[in-house]
């Protein structure tokens, strides 16, 4: 069990959050100006590194605000984003 | 014949005796025996057999490391395999002894188990000298410290080398206020970021604990740094024929006379690669045990020791070396042949005390990611890489690694002699599965030279040991088999729990109400009262029908149908999600994440709304209210209120933080009493009379406050069954007095309860379809039928919307996508179906595979259309309207004929009654 | 009439009240509490005796207060809290959609860590977490230093009512070594 720092509410376990995958990731500004590749690659297309990943976490059941974070997927050594 | 030495035995108390029952004999013990010294004591040396070769086994070792001892515990709530050396006696005690594998106890064990978490600033594992000092040091700046330790006190192994200066210690930690000792607990696990797993065995040793008194803890320890003081296991030597009862590891026997005062043989050859082998030869002498061999693997011995043992008239023969054993009679060890200087000399003994030397145990170390690496000084593996985790530290201490040493001379790595092929089939490297030399040997000229393989070739180190006892060895008889350095081969990988845990514990208190929160609303009880059947939706439990005397569920719904349709029901909606939305923006907000319009909406009024993901696949419906000029009320499916105020929150939050929005959950403050039918302006004009409840005052889709009763009430005028309906809501406090409240005023029509059955149905009439039955996130709004719901003004407009942009793709307007249809059987009686598959009428079932059209999403059997109905997605469906089809369960088709998904008014002719 | 109104009201346990007193714990629920949840304030609200404010989140609070005396569709607390934080503040009751129990004596600390993950202990009085016990969303709050508030959510009452009863049967019945 993983234990998250809430930067609001301090490190808790795993099981309060929700993962919200990659950071940085912005809905675009006109969806509409997209074409059906550049469209997909928003919607479906993440990194999936083995080593540092930078993600969005909620913590859903503490004061429910989103985060970033960067964690080591095979090590889950966690850094606060610079 | 008593082994029990006169005196001697600190950690038994001779004023206590104990009988404990093994199968069935009293055997005699005391206070603080584990069960393996109290077999010892009576002089019982098989305890166990092999599991597959049916040998004759005995004690071999002290603690976690035995390999043989297994016992079935049948006191108490039972238990399958525990080992006798970690099993501590108490009167009542039952065991039974092993050949093989244990029996799991049948029957609920309705003992009582438990979870507790606590936090600490440091976690040392194991009590003895260097945990203990470790334990201390920590708690020197105040900060919380957990000490655990699987024995009965701290100390460890090693009080009588170290003394009172231990003793002193152990005292003074146990009176730190921020010190927590917890005795009898295995950590049998150490995970991410300073966690640990711990078993805390509370009253196995406590026949008299009252039930409420939960016999085991699991401890989920957060800690910021981890200490590993868990010392080390001594490790064998192995020949011919090593698995005998009476071939016991040299220091565990000298561990039995010293603490426990029992002697585990009279005549004894003890050998040797070692000092501490040497050691534990001097305490036996000590004892009075007869050595009339002492061997050492080295060539040379250190002079202290040979000193020492040379007062006791015993000479270390060098270079030696066991080559076998015989048995007697009763299967235990009589004779051990020994190689020295070239000849073998037989002798008459009943102990061969062994020791191949001592290896660290970094189990915890390497659970949490750290790496070892092989140590000539210490002739084993030590930790060398910490886990890399450099924020949660885990720092191993003492024996674990490879400290707390006072070798005159290193020890030596030896493993196995020259053993021929037919003695290499007696030669075990792993005596609980009953596996050996021979099959490590297969295994190599298999062609396997990794570790790991041959662990899982062989089983070698698969038992419930894990190969704490043989593990190293086997690396070390690998090495020499593949003529490759010991640290090449490297050990296999250690993997949690350390120690068995059993369901029940992991269960803990989670188990029959308790396992899953059961959420009420605030009419559950009247519910109660009426005796309804309940349907489990998530976590709510919901009334599933509300049934007469003596009728069924099927006799149940159609009555409560007709009610509604002809009458007037009410039921129990509290469940809805009904979120809040609070701000200046909220309506540009919801224009974004519904596919409708709704910043045009007016204080008063609500409207009907479809939310997809960015995929543009259908996540939820339901309504909004307008509340205020910047208060919004949306309600969502009972199912997704969760899932639907993550989503919202998260696109405010991550996307859009520049709207003033804001979202508080407000699914419990509100009761809420549906009350549908022909009837229903009837009932609520009686029980609001101030209210003006007609169709012109109080249309469709609006909200008004009103009294209902006598309670402070919203009433919504919406409807999920295609009748003139009400929603009533109150304050939650109020909600069981709003239920007599419409049952009274309701009486004189006729009012009926009814149940989420009923609701299902009367829905589907309407072909409103529900999310997440009758969509499963492939499904868009014009898939259902829905596309008015997107509104017409954004899509001129070209406003962007949550899912827009998904549903331009060239596969969103495909003309045979699946489509939601209804289904009616040919024959008007046969039941269909929910999940059957669509197939063409007369499909040769067994001409595989069969085209598969689409599915049955949602069937009931329908009073108002007058036999069974279903809706079910179908490609193309929109145009097979008429067609023909089979809808396939269990290989048995129905034929079906595709309709209208809206069977019942489609022109919406009754919502105003 | 008022007064009639207000007898019609249940709390989400129902009856009888939950009131339960060991030698080292007592549990019981305070039932009709005014609750409201604030969103705006950067800094902590001011309240009156027997009242307690717990922060949910950046700029959001929990305000435990006094039951009201009258039956209304919205606490007029919430119309007070509107105009005294201000426009752009938001302000909702859930009065109802929480409850509040009350968790109090030398055991309080250990009972609660059967079911939660949060280190506790470190907690100080007056403060307050949202999170997880025993397996339910819940606001807990420190009034004193063996003195707990926890506001589970209204349908799950029942369950965390009959887990803390549970949880605490060996505060209860005290046996062999006590501990902490
Ligand atoms: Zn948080």
């Amino acid at each position: 069990m993983m234990s998250l720092p809430c930067p609001h509410c301090g490190p808790r376990d795993e099981t309060e959050f929700g993962y919200g995958g990659q950071a940085g990731v912005a809905y675009p500004a006109r969806p509409g100006d997209l074409d059906d590749r550049a469209w997909a690659e928003y919607l479906f297309v993440r990194d999936n590194p083995r080593g540092w990943s930078t993600e969005r976490w909620v913590h859903r059941a503490g004061c429910r605000q989103w985060f970033v974070l960067r964690r080591h997927t095979v090590t889950h050594e966690i850094e606060s984003p610079a | 014949m008593s082994r029990r030495l006169p005196h001697g035995g600190d950690l038994v108390d001779r004023d206590r005796p104990v009988t404990v029952l093994v199968d069935g004999d009293p055997v005699a013990a005391y206070a603080g025996d584990t069960l393996a010294s109290a077999l010892l004591a009576a002089g019982r040396r098989q305890v166990a057999a092999g599991t597959y070769t049916g040998r004759p086994r005995g004690v071999v070792g002290l603690g976690a490391e035995e390999p043989n001892a297994f016992v079935q515990v049948v006191s108490g709530p039972g238990e399958p395999m525990v080992r006798a050396t970690e099993l501590e006696v108490h009167d009542g005690l039952a065991v039974q002894r092993l050949a093989g594998r244990g029996r799991l106890p049948l029957g609920e064990d309705d003992t009582r188990y438990d979870h507790r978490w606590t936090h600490a600033e440091v976690l040392v594992v194991g009590g003895g000298a260097a945990g203990v000092d470790a334990a201390l040091e920590a708690a020197r700046d105040g900060g919380r410290v957990v000490l655990a330790d699987d024995q009965v006190s701290l100390g460890g192994w090693s009080v009588g080398a170290l003394g009172p200066d231990l003793d002193e210690q152990v005292a003074r930690l146990e009176t730190l206020p921020n010190v927590r000792v917890l005795p009898r607990t295995t950590v049998v696990g150490l995970y991410d970021h300073g966690q640990a797993v711990a078993v805390e065995r509370r009253t196995d040793h406590r026949p008299d604990a009252p039930a409420h008194v939960a016999r085991r803890r699991l401890w989920h320890v957060r800690a910021a740094e981890v200490v590993v003081a868990t010392g080390a296991h001594e490790r064998p030597l192995v020949f011919p024929d090593n698995d005998r009862p009476g071939v016991v590891l040299a220091g565990a026997a000298a561990q039995y006379v010293r603490r426990f005062g029992v002697l585990p043989g009279e005549r004894a050859v003890v050998w040797t690669a070692h000092d501490g082998g040497l050691r534990a030869a001097l305490d036996l002498a000590a004892a009075g045990v007869e050595l009339v061999a002492v061997l050492d693997v080295r060539d040379e011995v250190a002079p202290g020791l040979a000193a020492e043992l040379a007062t006791h008239g015993v000479t270390v023969r060098t270079g030696a070396e066991v080559r076998g054993t015989d048995a007697g009679p009763d299967g235990a060890l009589a004779r051990v042949h020994v190689r020295h200087d070239g000849t073998i000399v037989t002798h008459d003994v009943d102990l061969l005390a062994v020791s191949g030397g001592l290896n660290p145990a970094v189990m915890l170390f390497s659970q949490a990611g750290g790496r070892t690496r092989w140590s000539d000084d210490v002739a084993g593996f030590v930790p060398d890489v910490p886990p890399p985790d450099a924020a949660h530290p885990v720092r191993v201490v003492g024996a674990a690694a490879g400290g707390l040493r006072d070798d005159e001379l290193p020890p030596a790595a030896w493993f196995v002699g020259d053993v021929d092929s037919q003695e290499a089939e007696r030669v075990f490297l792993d005596p609980q599965r009953d596996a050996t030399l021979a099959d490590l040997r297969r295994a190599h000229g298999a062609g396997l030279t990794s570790v790991e393989h041959v662990k899982r070739y062989t089983t070698i180190g698969t038992a419930a040991d894990q190969g704490r006892g043989f593990g190293v060895l086997t690396v070390g008889v690998l090495a020499q088999v593949l003529a490759r350095p010991v640290g090449e081969v490297g050990t296999t990988t250690y993997r949690p729990p350390y120690a068995p845990v059993s369901f029940a514990l992991l269960a803990g208190r989670d188990r029959d109400a308790l396992s899953d929160p059961v959420r009420v609303t605030a009419i559950h009880d009247r519910h109660v009262a009426d005796g309804v059947p309940f349907e489990d939706v998530g976590q709510w439990r919901r009334p599933w029908y509300v049934p007469h005397q003596g009728e069924d569920l099927a006799a149940s719904v159609r009555r409560e149908c007709a009610a509604v349709r002809t009458g007037v029901g009410m039921m129990d909606a509290s469940t809805l999600g009904k979120i809040v939305c609070r701000g200046a923006d909220v309506g540009r907000f919801l224009d974004r994440v519904y596919t409708g319009l709704f910043s045009t909406l007016k204080v008063g009024s609500i409207r009907y709304g479809v939310m997809c993901g960015p995929d543009g696949m259908v996540v939820d419906d339901g309504t909004v209210a307008r509340i205020g000029e910047d208060e919004w009320l949306v309600t969502t499916t009972t199912g997704n209120a969760a899932a639907v105020l993550d989503s919202l929150e998260e696109w405010a939050m991550t996307e859009w933080p520049e709207l003033d929005v804001a979202f508080t959950s407000v699914t419990d403050q509100w009761a809420v009493v549906a009350v549908a039918g022909p009837r229903s302006r009837d009932v609520l004009a009686a029980l609001a009379p101030d209210l003006d409840v007609s169709n012109e005052a109080f249309g469709f889709m609006q909200w008004r406050d009103a009294v209902v009763g006598t309670l402070p009430a919203r009433v919504m005028r919406i409807s999920f069954s295609g009748e003139l309906a009400y929603e009533i809501d109150v304050p939650a406090w109020y909600g069981a007095a709003l239920w007599d409240a419409v049952r009274r005023a309701g009486e004189p029509f006729g009012i009926t309860a009814y149940g989420t059955e009923t609701m299902h149905v009367l829905r589907a009439e309407k072909g409103f379809p529900i999310v997440g039955q009758d969509t499963d996130g492939t499904v868009t709004p014009g898939d259902l039928g829905m596309g008015w719901a997107i509104s017409p003004r954004k899509v001129r407009e070209g406003a962007d919307f949550v899912g827009a942009r998904s549903l331009q793709r060239a596969d969103a307007v495909r003309p045979d996508r699946r489509q939601l249809v209804g289904l009616v059987p040919t024959d008007g009686s046969s039941a269909i179906v929910e999940g059957a598959q669509l197939v063409a009428a007369g499909a040769d079932l067994t001409d595989l595979p069969v085209p598969m059209l689409g599915h049955v999403t949602s069937a009931y059997d329908s009073v108002t259309v007058g036999s069974p109905f279903a809706l079910a997605l179908l490609e193309s469906g929109r145009t097979r309207h008429g067609e023909e089809l089979d809808a396939v369960d269990s290989l048995v088709p129905v034929r079906v004929r595709v309709v209208d998904p809206v069977p019942y008014d489609p022109e919406g002719a009754r919502r105003d009654g | 009439m008022t007064a009639d109104v207000l007898a019609l009201r249940r709390s989400p346990l129902g009856d009888p009240p939950l009131d339960v007193r060991g030698p080292r714990l007592h549990l019981r629920e305070l039932a009709f509490r005014t609750l409201l949840e604030l969103r705006g304030p950067t800094g902590r609200p001011a309240v009156g005796p027997d009242e307690h404010v717990w922060p949910l989140g950046p700029g959001w609070w929990l305000v435990d207060g006094t039951p009201d005396a009258a039956p209304a569709l919205e606490s007029p607390r919430a119309a007070a809290w509107r105009a005294a934080l201000g426009p752009g503040a938001g302000v909702v009751d859930v009065s109802c959609h929480r409850t509040t129990f009350a968790l109090s004596g030398p055991d309080a600390l250990l009972v609660l860590s059967h079911g939660c993950s949060i280190d506790l202990e470190r907690v100080p009085v007056g403060q307050g977490v949202q999170g997880v016990l025993a397996h339910a969303q819940v606001v807990l709050g420190r009034v004193g230093q063996d003195d707990w508030r926890i506001h589970p959510r209204a349908s799950f009452a029942r369950h965390l009512a009959a887990w803390l009863v549970d949880a605490a049967a060996e505060s209860w019945e005290p046996w062999g070594d006590q501990e902490d």
